[in-house]
């Protein structure tokens, strides 16, 4: 398959294994649009340009972060800064999904990473550790990542237009944590992998003076480095 | 700048860092089994810095949330035991919900 891919029934069903498997974030992402969808209502930032970051930008938090810095009359370059630096981790994500990338066609790997959350990078990383079909693995990623978007984008509309009217205590703080935990999990499958966490975890609050995410950087990175130690010692 | 070229520079950076690797990787052979190794713990790293900034710290510091620890860690049983994202998501928010209702 080097051109393009008809719609095959392996492509279809691959694409719509990916979208089950990523119904339960997709139903998680729209209290996350709405959440942002309100914060644009509440912004001096318009609903139309607001809006168009959900699909623009793609990352919530970064688009919180930019909402409250354009609001606060904060210079360009530390607002698009501040977002870019919140995303510094899709370059990790980029760098372990690359192999499997590597197979794709070039149209391919220059539109699916438009598409890349936590989320979706999660999926499939963990669904390439079995699926091994390059066709099969992009449509995969395709089917995950759309729905995922789409209940994004869905929820983000909603939330500009509730606004004001919106149901109080939208407290769905913990289901951030509580997705990553989900995520997380399947990943552990062997002893580096679990001291890359661990190690990690504890960087990551160790450097809790860090801002903007990078104190999540800096954690990944160390975790990375000692579970790399570890899987050498128990090689 | 305007908030709509603040946004579409943003996203265009995003999207540079989102593709970084996989453009400039593109066809090369297959990476070493060293490589492939440190690849392979990125996912377990990040997630799990993910995890542990938001379980543990409020604003850059550290606070202790013991309904939110109680609820992580049965959430992590549950995605332990079940590999199910929905499960684990509806039962940690159901602990959570539990745990401050009778705290």
């Amino acid at each position: 398959m080097t051109v393009g891919d008809p719609a095959t029934p392996a492509a279809r069903g691959a694409a719509i294994l990916g979208a089950k498997a990523a119904v339960p974030l997709a139903v998680a992402a729209v209290p996350f649009g709405l959440v942002y969808g309100v914060a644009v209502a509440d912004s001096s930032v318009s609903a139309w340009v607001g809006g168009a970051a959900s699909w623009i930008v793609l990352a919530g938090a970064a688009q919180l972060s930019l909402l409250s810095l354009i609001d606060n009359d904060a210079a360009w370059v530390t607002a698009v800064g501040t977002a870019l630096v919140i995303n510094a981790r899709f370059v990790l994500y980029s760098a372990a999904l690359a192999p499997a990338f590597a197979d794709f066609p070039a149209r391919w790997r220059v539109a699916l990473p438009y598409l890349l959350t936590d989320q979706t990078a999660s999926l499939a990383l963990l669904h390439f550790g079995t699926e091994r079909d390059p066709v099969k693995r992009r449509w995969y990623y395709l089917g995950a990542a759309l729905l995922f978007v789409t209940a994004w984008w869905i929820g983000t509309v909603v939330g500009i237009v509730l606004g004001g009217s919106r149901p109080e205590a939208l407290d769905i703080g913990f289901a951030i944590p509580a997705m990553f935990i989900a995520l997380v999990v399947p990943v552990l499958v062997d002893r580096a992998s679990i001291v890359a966490a661990v190690v990690a975890a504890a960087v990551t609050v160790i450097a809790a003076g860090f801002p903007n995410g990078t104190n999540i950087i800096i954690g990944a990175l160390t975790g990375i480095a000692v579970g790399r130690g570890a899987a050498v010692n128990a090689a | 700048m305007s908030p709509f070229a603040q946004i579409l520079v943003a996203g265009i950076g995003t999207y540079l860092l989102r593709a970084s690797a996989i453009l400039l990787a593109g066809r090369l052979a297959s990476p070493s089994a060293s490589v492939e190794q440190t690849l392979r713990l990125i996912a377990p790293a990040v997630l799990a810095a993910i995890v542990a900034d938001r379980l543990f710290l409020v604003d850059g510091q550290l606070t202790a949330q013991w309904d939110w620890w109680l609820a992580g860690l049965i959430a992590g049983a549950v995605a332990w035991r079940w590999r199910s994202a929905g499960i684990t998501m509806a039962v940690g928010m159901l602990a959570v919900w539990l745990l401050s209702a009778i705290s």
